[in-house]
C-alpha cells in the first residue's frame, strides 16, 4: 500500500506570507525567497517509496514454552537484502494483543543500508495460553518524507509465544527419585547424613561400623545416618474471584501465577517421593462441596491429573460460573479440603492474599492440627497510593496467618520461583507428625 | 542528545506530541544559526544575547508551571509572567526594526518550548489560567500590602504623636483608642490559634474555661477602652480637662501617653494580628487540600513573589516617585499584554489554526520567517532573507518529521540515524534552494527595475501561487 502525505502546509503559507510581503514592501527579494518553499514540496513530490521484496524480517522468541510470569525475549531482526539504500524504513511487531510489553520497544525506525540488518529486543511478561503474533508492519517513505509505502511481512522465524503451568517442570523418572522422601525425620535411619553414633549390635552391617571410635577406643561402634522420610501434602489452590486480578494490563493474574506455583511445587514433591494431593477453591468442581479435588498420590500419572486440574482451575470462568466474592460457599470449600486430608499431611495453600478469606482458611486450618504453609504470589502494584495501601493490608494478612503457626511464604515479583520453593519446602521434618 | 536534557520528561510509548530529540537538535541549530547571522548583519553579533535569556526565562516558566509540586509551580509561576513581561518591554523598545527582533524572539521561543513540550492545546490555556490566577492574586496582596503599609504608618504616627499632644483630653482618648485596637487584636488571636487542641488532654477542660474567660475580659477592656476614648475625646473637645503643666497629673499623663508605653502596646497588638494570619492561612491552606487547592496556593504564593518583585525594583529605582509609579504601572500592565497574546493563541489552536502538538515548531518556522521579511526592509543581502526562509522550512520539516516519528514509533526506539539523516537531506535541500535563488538574484539584478515594477510582482505572486496549488495537490 502506497500513498502520499501532506506535510508542507506550514511551506506553503509560508510562501503566501512571503508573496504578500514581497507585494506589500515591493521587494523582488521577498518574492524571489518565496520560490524556496517550492523546492521543498518540489523536493517531496519527486520522492517515491517502495518495500523491497528482499526487504527480510526474523523474529526470535526465547524461552518458548515458558511459565506465567516469566519474562520472554523477543528479538526482531530487519535486514536489507536490497541493492539501494532505505532512507526511512519503520518496522513495528505484532505484539499479541493479551500480552504486556515489559521492557525496550517492539519498533524501530532507521536508515538501513544494502545488506545491513538492524535488531531490536524487547521482553514480554508471559501468560498462560498460546498467543500468535500478528504479521510484522513495516513502512518505507521516500527521501522527503511524503512518499509512504506500508506493508504486513510475516516474519520468519517464531511466531508463537506458548506459555505453560509445566513449562519449566523438570521430567519424572518412572518411578521418581530412588528412596521414599527427602525430608529427614527425628529419628536416626538409613539415608546419608551423618546423624549418631551408638553401641554396636551384631546384626549390624559391618559397612555401618565406625573404624575411627574402634581405632581411638579400641570398642566397636555403628554410624546412624539420619532417615529420609516421605509426607503428604496437599495443594490448595485459592481460585476464587478476588483473586483473578493482575498487577497491571497484560499480565497473568494472581489465580495463573498461583496455578504455575502449585504446579511446579507438585512436581517437586512427587520428584522427592511424597504423596501430593490437590484441591481447587473458589471454582465449581465435582467434588465434594463443590471442590475441584484429587486426592493424595504419587507418580507420573498423579502428576499429569494434578497439572489437568490446576490448568483448568486457572483458565477463565465460564459466564455463568462466576462465583461472588465472600460466597459462605468459598469458607465451606476451605473446611472441607482440612476434612478431606489425610491426617497429618501438610496444606500448602497457594493465594495471593488479597482479602481476609485467606486468613480464616489458614485459622480453620489450625483447628484441625495440621502443619500449614501459605504461598503468596504478589500481585499488588507498588507504584500507586492505593496499591501501597492493599501491600500493607497483605503484609498485614501474611502476618496474621504466621501467627497462626503457619509457615508464610511471599513470592515477590522478580524473584525465581524456584528459589522461593526451596525455601517453602524445606519442611521440618521434626514438625511433620505423620510421616511414612 | 545533542543539546543537552529536555524538560520535559516523555514515558509512554507511541505519546504524540513531543518531536524527536535529534530532530529538535538539528531545528535548533539552524534557528540558532539564522539568529545569529542575523546579529552579524546587524554588526551586533551578540543582538540574540539581550532577549535570549528572557525567551528561556518564559519557556522554562510556562513549563514548569504544568508540573506537579509546589516548588517547581511556583518557580514556573515567577519566571513566566515576569519573564514574558521584560520579553515584551525588550521587544518592542529595541533599536532594531521590531519585525526582525519579534521572529528572532519567537522562532528561539518555539524550539524552547519544543524541547520543553509546551505550545499544546493543554499548556497554553493551562499557562494563561495559571497566569492570571497568580496575577490576581499579586493584585491582592498589592492593595493589601499598600492598605496594611498606610495602617502601620498610620499608627506609628499615632503612636508616636500620642506624647506630643498639647492637651491631655486628645492624648488620653488616643490612648484609649490605641489599647483597645491592641484588646481587639489580641482577641482575634486568640480566636485564630488552636490553644485549646494543642493544650495536653487532661488540661483541656481547665485551659477552655480561662481562655473564655480571658476572651471575655479582652472584650469588656476592647469596648470600654473605646468608650473612654470617646468620653476623653469629647472632654478634650469641651476644654474640661486643661493642660496639666509640670504638676503630678502632667507626669502621669506625661508618662502614660509616651512611646515608652504607646510603643509596646502597639507592638503588640502587630505582633498579635500577625500571629492570627499567619495561624489562620497555615489552617486554611493544610485543611482539605487537593489540586484546586494546591492550584490557589500556588497562585498565592507567587502572587507574594510578584509583589517582593516589585518591591524590590521599587527599591532599586531608589523610591522617587515618579520612577515606583512607572515601575508599579508596568508590573500592572504589561502582564495583560502577554495574557492577551495567549488569548490570542488559545483562540488560535481551538480554531485549529495552530498546528497542535507542532505549534512550537510553527511558531519557531513563522519567528524565522518573519525575520526574513523583516530584514528585507533593512536592505540587508539577500542571502540573510534566503537563508532565514530556507532556515523556517527546515525547521518545519525535521520538526514535524520528528513528531511523526514519535507518533509511530514512541520515545523508545533509537531512531537518530533515521532523524540526521532526514535533517541532512533537509539542510541540503535548503542549500540547493538559496543557492539558486541567489544565482536568480544576481541574473535579475540588472533588471531590477523592470521587475520591480507592480505588474511584475503580481504577475510572479501568481505564478507562485499556482505552482503552490500544482506541487501541493
Amino acid at each position: 500500500m502506497t500513498g502520499r502525505r501532506q506535510r508542507w502546509s506550514g511551506g506553503v503559507t509560508a510562501a503566501v506570507v512571503l508573496v504578500t510581503a514581497g507585494i506589500w514592501n515591493g521587494s523582488e527579494t521577498l518574492l524571489l525567497a518565496a520560490v524556496i518553499p517550492l523546492a521543498y514540496l518540489a523536493y517531496g513530490a519527486v520522492s517515491t517509496a517502495r518495500i523491497p521484496d528482499e526487504l527480510t524480517v526474523t523474529r526470535t522468541v526465547e524461552p518458548s514454552p515458558a511459565p506465567p510470569g516469566r519474562p520472554v525475549a523477543v528479538t526482531l531482526t530487519a535486514e536489507n537484502g536490497s541493492e539501494r539504500t532505505l532512507s526511512d524504513l519503520r518496522v513495528v511487531d505484532g505484539v499479541p494483543a493479551d500480552l504486556a510489553v515489559l521492557d525496550g520497544s517492539p519498533r524501530l525506525g532507521t536508515t538501513l543500508g544494502p545488506g545491513d540488518t538492524v535488531s531490536t529486543e524487547y521482553r514480554l511478561v508471559a501468560r498462560r495460553g498460546e498467543y500468535d503474533f500478528d504479521p510484522v508492519r513495516v513502512r518505507v517513505r521516500g527521501t522527503g518524507g511524503g512518499a509512504v509505502a506500508s506493508a504486513d511481512r510475516p516474519a520468519a522465524g517464531d511466531d508463537r509465544l506458548v506459555c505453560r503451568l509445566d513449562a519449566d517442570a523438570p521430567p519424572l523418572d518412572d518411578r521418581g527419585a530412588a528412596r521414599v522422601g527427602q525430608l529427614e525425620g527425628d529419628d536416626p535411619g538409613d539415608g546419608v547424613t551423618f546423624h549418631s553414633t551408638r553401641e554396636y549390635e551384631a546384626a549390624d552391617p559391618a559397612s555401618r561400623i565406625d573404624w575411627r571410635h574402634y581405632a581411638k577406643r579400641g570398642d566397636l561402634a555403628t554410624v546412624n545416618y539420619d532417615r529420609s522420610v516421605s509426607t503428604t501434602a496437599v495443594l490448595v489452590l485459592d481460585a476464587r474471584p478476588a483473586t483473578r486480578v493482575a498487577v497491571g494490563p497484560g499480565r497473568p493474574t494472581a489465580t495463573e501465577l498461583g496455578a504455575y506455583a502449585a504446579t511446579l511445587a507438585l512436581t517437586a514433591l512427587v520428584r522427592s517421593g511424597h504423596d501430593v494431593g490437590v484441591a481447587v477453591v473458589g471454582r465449581d468442581g465435582d467434588g465434594p462441596a463443590g471442590l475441584h479435588w484429587l486426592p493424595p498420590g504419587g507418580g507420573r500419572e498423579q502428576r499429569a491429573r494434578a497439572t489437568d486440574l490446576l490448568r483448568a482451575a486457572s483458565a477463565t470462568p465460564d459466564e455463568g460460573e462466576e462465583t461472588e466474592p465472600g460466597d459462605a460457599r468459598d469458607d465451606t470449600q476451605f473446611r472441607k479440603v482440612a476434612e478431606l486430608s489425610p491426617p497429618g499431611s501438610q496444606l500448602v495453600l497457594v493465594s495471593p492474599a488479597l482479602d481476609d478469606g485467606t486468613v480464616d482458611a489458614v485459622r480453620t486450618w489450625a483447628a484441625f492440627d495440621r502443619p500449614r504453609t501459605l504461598l503468596s504470589p504478589d500481585v499488588v502494584p507498588a507504584n500507586t497510593v492505593s496499591g501501597r495501601l492493599e501491600a500493607v493490608e497483605r503484609a498485614t494478612r501474611l502476618a496474621r496467618c504466621q501467627s497462626t503457626g503457619a509457615r508464610t511464604i511471599d513470592w515477590r515479583r522478580g524473584t525465581p520461583l524456584q528459589v522461593v520453593l526451596a525455601e517453602a519446602f524445606a519442611v521440618d521434618a521434626r514438625a511433620v507428625g505423620g510421616v511414612s | 542528545m545533542p543539546l543537552g536534557s529536555r524538560l520535559d520528561r516523555p514515558s509512554a510509548v507511541g505519546e504524540e506530541g513531543r518531536p524527536r530529540a535529534a530532530s529538535l537538535g538539528v531545528a535548533s541549530a539552524v534557528v540558532l544559526a539564522v539568529v545569529v547571522g542575523v546579529g552579524f548583519e546587524l554588526g551586533d553579533p551578540a543582538f540574540f544575547s539581550g532577549f535570549a535569556l528572557l525567551v528561556g526565562l518564559t519557556v522554562a516558566g510556562m513549563a514548569l508551571v504544568e508540573r506537579d509540586r509546589t516548588r517547581e509551580r511556583v518557580a514556573g509561576h515567577l519566571l513566566f509572567v515576569p519573564g514574558a513581561s521584560s520579553l515584551v518591554v525588550v521587544v518592542f523598545t529595541a533599536e532594531e526594526p521590531t519585525l526582525l527582533v519579534l521572529g528572532s524572539a519567537a522562532s528561539l521561543a518555539g524550539v524552547g518550548g519544543a524541547w520543553a513540550d509546551v505550545g499544546d492545546d493543554d499548556s497554553v490555556p493551562g499557562a494563561l489560567k495559571s497566569g492570571l490566577l497568580s496575577y490576581v492574586f499579586g493584585l491582592v496582596w498589592l492593595t493589601l500590602g499598600s492598605i496594611g503599609l498606610g495602617l502601620a504608618l498610620a499608627s506609628w504616627a499615632v503612636a508616636t504623636g500620642l506624647g506630643g499632644a498639647t492637651r491631655p483630653g486628645w492624648a488620653l482618648a488616643g490612648l484609649a483608642f490605641v489599647v483597645s485596637v491592641v484588646a481587639v487584636c489580641v482577641r482575634v488571636a486568640l480566636w485564630a490559634v488552636p490553644v485549646v487542641e494543642l493544650a495536653p488532654v487532661d488540661r483541656e477542660a481547665v485551659v477552655r474555661h480561662r481562655v473564655r474567660r480571658f476572651g471575655r475580659r479582652l472584650l469588656y477592656v476592647a469596648v470600654g477602652a473605646f468608650a473612654l476614648a470617646w468620653v476623653f475625646g469629647l472632654l478634650g473637645l469641651s476644654r474640661v480637662l486643661i493642660p496639666a503643666g509640670d504638676g503630678p497629673v502632667g507626669l502621669v499623663l506625661g508618662g502614660l501617653t509616651s512611646r515608652v508605653v504607646v510603643v509596646p502596646l502597639v507592638l503588640v497588638g502587630a505582633l498579635a494580628l500577625g500571629v492570627a494570619i499567619l495561624v489562620t492561612t497555615v489552617r486554611k491552606s493544610t485543611a482539605e487540600y487537593d489540586a484546586a487547592t494546591s492550584g490557589t496556593v500556588v497562585a498565592a504564593l507567587a502572587g507574594a513573589g510578584y509583589v517582593a518583585l516589585v518591591a524590590v525594583l521599587v527599591l532599586s529605582a531608589g523610591l522617587l516617585p515618579l520612577a515606583s509609579v512607572v515601575v508599579v504601572f508596568a508590573a500592572v500592565t504589561l502582564p495583560l499584554v502577554v495574557f492577551l497574546a495567549l488569548v490570542v493563541a488559545v483562540v488560535a489552536l481551538y480554531a485549529d489554526v495552530l498546528p497542535d502538538g507542532a505549534t512550537p515548531l510553527a511558531l519557531a518556522a513563522a519567528g524565522l520567517v518573519a525575520v526574513a521579511v523583516g530584514s528585507a526592509t533593512l536592505d540587508p543581502p539577500a542571502v540573510l532573507v534566503f537563508g532565514a526562509t530556507a532556515g523556517a522550512l527546515v525547521v518545519w520539516d525535521v520538526g514535524t518529521f520528528g513528531l511523526g516519528v514519535t507518533a509511530e514509533l514512541g520515545h523508545l526506539p533509537d531512531t537518530r540515524r533515521l532523524e540526521l539523516y532526514h535533517g541532512v537531506f533537509a539542510v541540503g535541500v535548503g542549500v540547493v534552494a538559496v543557492a539558486g535563488t541567489l544565482a536568480a538574484d544576481a541574473l535579475l539584478a540588472p533588471v531590477g527595475s523592470t521587475v520591480g515594477t507592480p505588474a511584475a510582482m503580481a504577475l510572479a505572486a501568481v505564478g507562485v501561487l499556482l505552482l503552490l496549488v500544482t506541487l501541493r495537490g
